[in-house]
Order: C-alpha cells, then structure tokens, then sequence
C-alpha cells in the first residue's frame, strides 16, 4: 500500500544496524570516513524528526554540500588506494555509499535497498576474520537487520520491539537447520571463480623455505598456532615427534635454501614399527609445503607425496587446509640419485676454512659416516656449547664463529654447522625444518603445534641406513627435544609465557585449552569444509560416490523434507494456543449452521441465541444454556469453565426440521 | 446487511487459493544472496557460504510465515449501500480470522481478470489496508466510481500480504458476486410538476389541513423519529408511525411522460431522481410512472428507495 514519509524509528532502527554493522570495520577506517558515516546516520534521524532539513533537491545548498561529500569521499578513497580496489577500498566505498544511501534513503524501495546492504556489510567482516565470535557476531546482525525488516513491514499499531525482535530471532532460528543443511551438502567448486584482489589473505609468516644465521629468532617466542593433529589411535612420543617441513640442500656460506636438484631419486621408506594415522589441520603459511610426522608413508589429497618425499599441496596455502596422513617414526629411508649426492656434499668455496679443517681431521681418523655424526655431536657437547634463543650476532663467516667462538645458539645453528661438518667430512647432510614436539589439548584429544615449536635438524647419508636424522640441539639441550622449548631455556631467559605456579596458572592453562578446543572444531569442521571433508562426512553416513549432481539432489530432498517439517511448525504455532471456549463457541455455532441457523459474523452471542430460541423452541433450553456458559467463559471476571462448555457444546446435535 | 452477508458463502483460504511470489524487494535480496554466494565460492570463504545459506533460509521461512499471514482467513460476503451515479460505491468485504493469531498488513483491493498494468496499479494504490485481530471479523470497505446506473459489480477482489519481511508477496483471489445499485445521478432543472397532480385532481386528501390525524402505519426504515407513535408502542406489536395530512403531504405524479421534453433517457431519469428526492425531501406523497412499470402514492425512505431503484434498473431486465 502507500507509504508515506519514513518515520523516525524506521530510519533510526536501519541506521542502528548499519551502525553496528561497521563497529568491526572502524579500527580499520580512517576517522573521517567514520565520523562522515555516523554524521550522515545522525543528519537522517534527526531530518525524520523534522529537526534538520534534509539535504534534497528542496534544499540546493544542503544537496550540493552532500554531493560534494559523496566526491570528496570517493575521490579520498581513490587516492588512498591509488586506484586499487581491494579489500580495504571495498569495505570503505561500501561504507561511503551506505552513509550517502542513508541520506537519501526516501521510500519504501530505497528502505529496502539499505537494509539488504546491512545484509552485505555483514559479509565484509569475513574478509577479516572467520572466528566463532564473528559467526555469533554475524548471527545478531543478521536478527537485527531482519527485525529491522519485520518492524518496517509491521503496522504502527503493533509495532512493539520485544515482539518484533523475538519474531526476527525466531525466523532466523528457523532458518538455521536451512543453512546447516545447504552448508552440508552444497557442492563446492574448486578454485577462484575470478581473480583474488592482493590483499585477500593476511599473510601468515611460519616457518621460512630458507635459513639465514645470525638472524633474530623469529619464530622462537610466538605462542601462534602452526597446526593441529589429530592421531587416530596410538600417538608417538613426544621426543619422535619430528614435524618435516622443507629440506635445506644448499648453502652460500650464510644462507641455506630449498636445492633445485636436477633429478630427484625415488626415496623409499622401509617402516620398521607402527603406523600412525592422523589428520594435520594446518594454519595458512602462503607457501606449497605442508608438515607431516617424519617420515609419511601415505598422504590423501590434498596433501601430495613426491617422489622424494617432500610433502606438498597443489597450491599455496593461503587458508587453513585439512588433510590426512600415515606416518612411521622407526624406519629406513634410501634413496641418494648423483645429483643429489653433489648437492649434499657442496659447501661454498672459500667459506669455513676452520670448519673444513676439523672436519677433515675427523674424516681420516675413519669410521663410517654415523662415526663421524657422533664424532661432532661429541665436539658439541664438550666444547661449552650453549643453547640460547638470543645468540650474539655473527658478522663473519657465521660457522667458523659459531664453531668456535661464541658456541652460542639455537637449532638452526646447530643444525647449520652440524651440516657443514658432515658435508666438509664427505658426508652426504642437508637441513630438515619443520616442528618438533607439541602440546596437547588438555580437554579434547588433538595435539596442537606453535610457532614456538619451530625447530631444525640434519639428516645424513649413510650407505646401508639411508637417510639417518640426527639432531646436534638434542645433544646440548635434550630437554628442547624432549620437553619442548620452555623446559631448554634456562630460567629467566626470554620464557614465553609466565608459567607462574598454582590455581590461577592450571585454570588459565584449561581456560585456554578450553578455547582453542572449541576453535579447532570450528576450524575443522566450519571453515576448513572442503569437498574432501564433505566426502569423508557423507561416507561416514554410508554414501559413496559422491559428486555434485548426487550432491544437488540430497540437497533437494533434505531441503524440501526440512521445508515440511518447518511448515508443519509453523502451522502448529499459528493454530496453538487456541482459547477453548472459542473453540467451543466455533463448534458450536457450526453445528447450528448445519442445520439453518447460521450465525452472522457479526451477531453477539446473546442475540444469536435468541433468534434460535424464538426459532426452534424445541433446543431453546440447550441453546441458551450453551450461550450463558460461553459468555461466562469469556466475559466474566471470574471466568468458566471452558472444558465443561466444549463437552457440553459437543454433546449437543441440533437435528434439521 | 449481514441477510446479504449469509447469502454469499464464506470462503476460506485454503491451500491452493493462496499463491506467493517473491516481491521487487526480494528479487533485489535474491540478487544480492547470488552475489554473497559467488563471494563466498570465489574466496572459498565459509561464513560467507553459512550467511548465504542461512540468508536463503530465511527466504524459506519468510515464505512460511508470509503464507500463513493469509491462509485460512474467510471472506464472508461483501455489501455495499446504493449510491447516486457520479459518486463512489463503498462495498464492505466482511473479513474474518478465526485462528488465535493476529493477521497483519493485509491489503484488500480489487483485482478484475483481464485488467491492464496500469489499471492494476491504479487499483493497488485504491485498496485498503487492515489488520484483523484473533478471533474477529471485520468489514473492509472497498470504494470504486459508479459512473453509471444500474448494477454495479464489485468483481473479482484480491487480498494480499507481505507481512512479515516484505520480501515476498501472497496473496488469494475472492470471486465476489456483491453488485451495488447505482440510482441515476440526480440531475435536472424541471420544477416539481406540483400543477400537474392538482390538475388531475386524485384523491382528494391533500387538502386536509396540517396538523390533521391520519391513522397508523407501520414503521419503515427511514421514517423520522419524531413522527414514532410512542404511546401506542406499548400495546402494538411493532413501531408504528402517525399519519398526517397537510401542506407537506401533497401527492405527486412523477410520470415519465411529463419530462418528455428532455428527450435523453438518461436526462428524463436523472430529472425523475431529482423529482424523488425532492418530493421526499419536501415531505409530499408522490407515485413514479415509468413505461410497463408504476409505483404507486407513497412516502418515506423505503417508497424513495423504491421508485430510485426502479429508475437505476430502468432498461434493465435483469
């Protein structure tokens, strides 16, 4: 029907949850460009009210300043962003729009258009973060946008905002099984539809593809989550619990990096106990490489197995991916092509003139290449070695100094140096990195790796072995292995966290536990759903072969069976809560009507019954019996009994004359 | 009134008279729903895929709630008062809900089949909106020009809804044989042919004086209060009205032939219509003679509506 102007408290409820819609993007706003948008929600109020003129064609002045507003603001964000519209842009012309919306925001179409852009403003907030608290937070939004909508299409006499929220709340929650349903079982498309602005993804720095000595331990103190792991079944211990990220092969004299190998040879893994079985949860690093239990004997998509058992996915991953792997922690790994081999014996010429020297001197006095190992991891824990996580700095050649004249630092020191021995002894040696260790969850049963946990070993070359592990940290501080980073450190010195003693310390540590518990399943179950997930749900539930069509018509049935039963609901609450004498008066008025003696809608109990009574003598009595115990029922202070007037309505046929 | 409400049979909004479509506005949520989608697809994001299913959710279930804003209402009947042609008939469509549940945002207008968009639109912002209560009925008053004489129907009504999102619209037809009698326009400039009924000097009681007793007749409606014979309410059974003779009571012949000058049909009855109301207005006694159809001497309300009713249907066989 006609509407006429926007009332005050339509305009106010719309601007109110536009308002809340940005509160998350503020921080990121600049100041201006909030205070325009609050100023242009207040202006429109209070022009409601009739307090302001609006800025219309009615008011030249006002309508140009308004136009030049909307200018300035584009032209502003245009600058800013040098013409690039990414994500922040987006979210900021959105916001400058929806501020100049709002003003000229006139008539019923226009009311729309800006309640359904609140909807919208919501999904801004995904670009930024996709936590639990931003579900719940998207969730409320989305009541009040539709109470929003509920109130403006409700009539000013019913407009009551506890029954228009609690109907907007329901309506949502109705809708609930709805999306959990759609969520299920729509089928996901692989792969971007179009391009990805730049800035799309936070980037994550984890773990690096190369290691530079001397370097800041970056990775040392941050209490980050790299990844989760869920073992089915039996869990290594904790000092096997080598996580295998990307091998360093070569080597300028500081730097070491990923080897582009000519020929890869195929590597063989000989198991020689367990299997473990397990899904990594892994937080998005930007780059190709994923972590596995060392070594991984089978990997599901999307984690792929190369031959020479480096563990990668297709992509790099720029959001939290799930895969699942098997793993041995005893076994024999073979596998050396000649190309490799040069590459795991060349050091940079002219470097480490100290270094080389020792390690030849350990290379004559014989022995296979395990001797030699043992030889230098002897030369560690002699020498006054010392683990710390701030090392002085090496300006020189970093392994001759570290070598032998600070012998002060961390894994990738040693892992560094032990290397280069093994190389200068003849010994084919590279650089594993990745994690070691882990915590696990003290409330659910998964294992959740940190930054912290960043960790660098060797692995050496040995003819009837294979590739062998070897771990020089583990020699000077077998606590980093064994306990983890915080147990290695002596006291005082650059602790993550305080580990004060007590109550408050166990309760903080279940409390965060307890969190990152709930956030894990989120994570798992919610934003890392993926087709594969869905696979691995569905077959759980019996179906195989799932593709998208099987998908589309699941989908269908289980949204048209929800429909059903959603209508069944909604049908049962509109009929509730029916008053049984007006129920009985109904009946009772029908029985009449069957046999002549309709009752028009609009005649009141008492003269109905008399123009019965006049008519039929013979239900006279009844009749007006009936009516007195119905007008009881409804008008009397003291009320009636209604349940003896329905019984009494339904033993009484009127037969037709 | 409600003789004629009882007449029509109710009826009720069942499921296969209520049909549901998304509106303007939900056609502007269902794009932007796309476009969340193909966000969500595009950046793999999984709230942006939870908000589009829960959003199409609530597309489901506003579907629900606006399809039962509208089912099981009755219509009743719809009635409307005769009017003069040139003004405007108002029908009264009897409305009930007989759920516990409040309707609301109803609209009522007139929908006829075969009716242009632009008419549709003229109608649309014609309806009337309403509420109705648990348990209640109402009357929705429905007004529409009566250009012409005769029969006026109210045709084809429609009743809608967008409540509670406004994103979708439903709505059920009601066909309705209510009609409204149209009386001609009122219209001439002739003078009461007072001359006339003297000249033909008819039964002879005009010339009693004013203030004269003349009996007792039954109470019509229309009647003015004040000529109510209260006293002898008690012993009759029924209202009666004291009959006087006098000045206001001369009788008049209103005769079809008499405003033959006027050639037009449509003139000569819009003058007879004149003649009516005056002739009653003044009070007089007065016959209408048209061709194959006379109504004899009388007065009052109920005789006006008798003789204007025979001029509204005059041509007219039905």
């Amino acid at each position: 029907m006609n509407r006429g102007e926007l009332s005050v408290r339509e305009v106010g409820w719309v601007a109110a949850a536009l308002l809340a819609g940005l509160v998350p993007h503020m921080q990121r706003f600049p100041a201006l460009l909030t205070f325009a948008f609050v100023g242009a929600a207040l202006w429109r109020v209070l022009g409601a009210r009739g307090r302001l003129p609006l800025p219309d064609r009615a008011h030249p002045a006002l309508w140009a300043l308004k136009q030049l507003v909307a200018v300035g603001a584009f032209a502003g964000i245009y600058i800013a962003y040098h013409g690039q519209l990414g994500r922040e842009a987006g979210v900021e012309l959105l916001a400058a729009l929806l501020g100049l919306k709002l003003l000229e925001m006139r008539n019923a179409r226009d009311y729309y258009v800006v309640s359904f852009l609140g909807y919208f403003l919501v999904v801004t907030n995904f670009f930024y973060s996709q936590t639990m608290f931003t579900a719940l937070y998207m969730l409320a939004l989305v009541i009040f946008i539709t109470a929003v909508l509920v109130q403006f299409n409700t009539p000013p006499a019913y407009r009551n905002s506890g029954a228009v929220l609690r109907l907007a709340a329901l309506m949502t929650a109705q809708a609930m099984p709805v999306m959990i349903i759609a969520f299920v079982l729509f089928p996901r498309l692989p792969g971007p539809l179009w391009g990805l602005p730049q800035d799309a993804f936070d980037g994550v720095t984890g773990l690096s593809d190369e290691l530079t000595l001397g370097e800041v331990a970056r990775l040392g103190l941050s209490d980050a989550i790299a990844f989760r792991v869920e073992f089915d079944g039996a869990v290594p211990r904790a000092r096997d619990r080598y996580w295998r990220g990307p091998t360093l092969t070569h080597s300028d004299g500081r730097t070491w990096r990923v080897a582009r190998v000519g020929e890869a040879a195929e590597h063989r893994v000989e198991p020689r106990g367990p299997v473990y079985r397990y899904h990594v949860t892994l937080e998005p690093h930007q780059e190709r490489w994923l972590l596995g239990l060392e070594m991984v004997t089978r990997a599901e998509p999307p984690a792929l197995r190369t031959g020479d058992l480096r563990l990668v996915a297709a992509k790099p991953v720029r959001r939290r991916v799930s895969y699942a792997l098997s793993s041995v922690v005893d076994y024999r790994l073979l596998g050396l092509s000649a190309s490799e081999r040069r590459a795991a014996l060349a050091l940079p010429a002219g470097y480490h003139p100290r270094a080389r020297e020792l390690a030849a001197r350990w290379a004559a006095a014989g022995g296979g290449p395990l001797a030699i190992a043992e030889r230098a991891l002897d030369f560690y824990r002699r020498q006054g070695f010392v683990y710390s996580l701030t090392p002085p700095p090496l300006p020189g050649d970093v392994i001759d100094e570290f070598l032998f004249e600070t012998r002060e630092g961390f894994c990738e020191h040693f892992a560094a140096s032990f290397v280069t021995l093994m190389r200068a002894a003849g010994v084919p040696a590279r650089i594993a990195t990745g994690y070691q260790g882990g915590e696990f969850n003290s409330l659910a049963d998964y294992l959740v790796i940190r930054q912290r946990d960043a960790h660098a070993w060797a692995e050496i070359y040995d003819e009837q072995r294979g590739w062998v592990r070897v771990d020089p940290t583990a020699a000077i501080a077998p606590t980093r292995v064994s306990l983890g980073l915080e147990n290695a450190l002596p006291a005082g010195a650059g602790r993550t966290r305080d580990s004060g003693d007590g109550v408050a310390s166990a309760l903080l540590t279940r409390l965060r536990d307890g969190v990152d518990a709930i956030t894990h399943g989120w994570n798992r179950w919610v934003l890392s759903y993926t087709t594969l997930q869905q696979q691995r749900l569905l077959e759980r539930f019996g179906f195989d072969d799932v593709d998208a069509g099987n998908l589309v018509i699941a989908l269908t049935l289980a949204l048209a069976a929800v429909t059903m039963v959603l209508a069944t609901l909604i049908l049962a609450a509109a009929r509730r809560r029916r008053d049984p004498a007006q129920q009985a008066w109904q009946e009772f008025s029908q029985r009449l009507g069957r046999v002549g003696l309709a009752r028009a809608p609009s005649e009141a109990p008492r003269a109905f019954a008399h123009r019965v009574a006049r008519a039929r003598a013979d239900l006279a009595a009844e009749v007006i019996a009936i009516t007195r115990l119905y007008t009881q029922c409804r008008y009397a202070r003291a009320g009636g009994d209604a349940r003896g007037l329905l019984r009494r309505v339904r033993r009484f046929r009127p037969r037709r004359r | 009134m409600n003789a004629a409400v009882a007449a029509s049979p109710t009826q009720r909004l069942d499921r296969r008279r209520v049909y549901i479509f998304p509106s303007r506005a939900g056609f502007t949520l269902g794009a932007m729903l796309v476009v969340i989608l193909l966000g969500a697809i595009n950046y793999d994001n999984a709230l942006g895929y939870l908000l589009s299913f829960l959003l199409g959710g609530m597309f489901l279930v506003a579907m629900l709630h606006t399809y039962h804003n509208l089912a099981g209402l009755d219509f009743l009947g719809a009635h409307a008062a005769p009017v003069f042609a040139g003004e405007r008939a108002r029908f009264e469509c009897v409305i009930g809900n007989p759920w516990p549940r409040a309707r609301l945002a109803l609209a009522l207008l007139r929908r006829p089949r075969g009716a242009s968009r632009r008419e549709r639109r003229r109608l649309a912002r014609e309806g009337s909106a309403f509420d109705l209560e648990p348990d209640s009925t109402l009357a929705v008053g429905i007004t529409l020009d009566a250009p012409r004489r005769g029969w006026l129907s109210l045709g084809r009504l429609r009743l809608e809804s967008g409540y509670p999102l406004g994103i979708l619209r439903a709505w059920a037809y009601f066909a309705s044989d209510a009609r409204c009698l149209v009386y001609p326009a009122p219209r001439g400039s002739l003078a009461l042919p007072y001359a006339a009924t003297q000249a033909a000097g008819s039964t002879g009681t005009a010339m009693l004086g004013a203030d004269e007793f003349a009996g007792l007749r039954p109470y019509s409606s229309g009647d003015p209060v004040r000529a109510i014979a209260w006293k002898t309410l008690a012993r009759e059974q029924q209202l009666m009205i004291k009959r006087f003779h006098g000045q206001g009571s001369q009788q008049l012949e209103l005769d079809w032939r008499t405003v033959a000058s006027l050639g037009d049909v449509e003139a000569r009855l819009s003058q007879l219509a004149a003649w009516v109301l005056e002739a009653e207005r003044r009070g007089a006694r007065y016959a209408l003679t048209l061709p194959g159809h006379t109504i004899a001497l009388g007065q009052g309300t109920a005789h006006r509506d008798t003789c204007l009713r025979a001029l509204a249907l005059f041509g007219d066989d039905a």
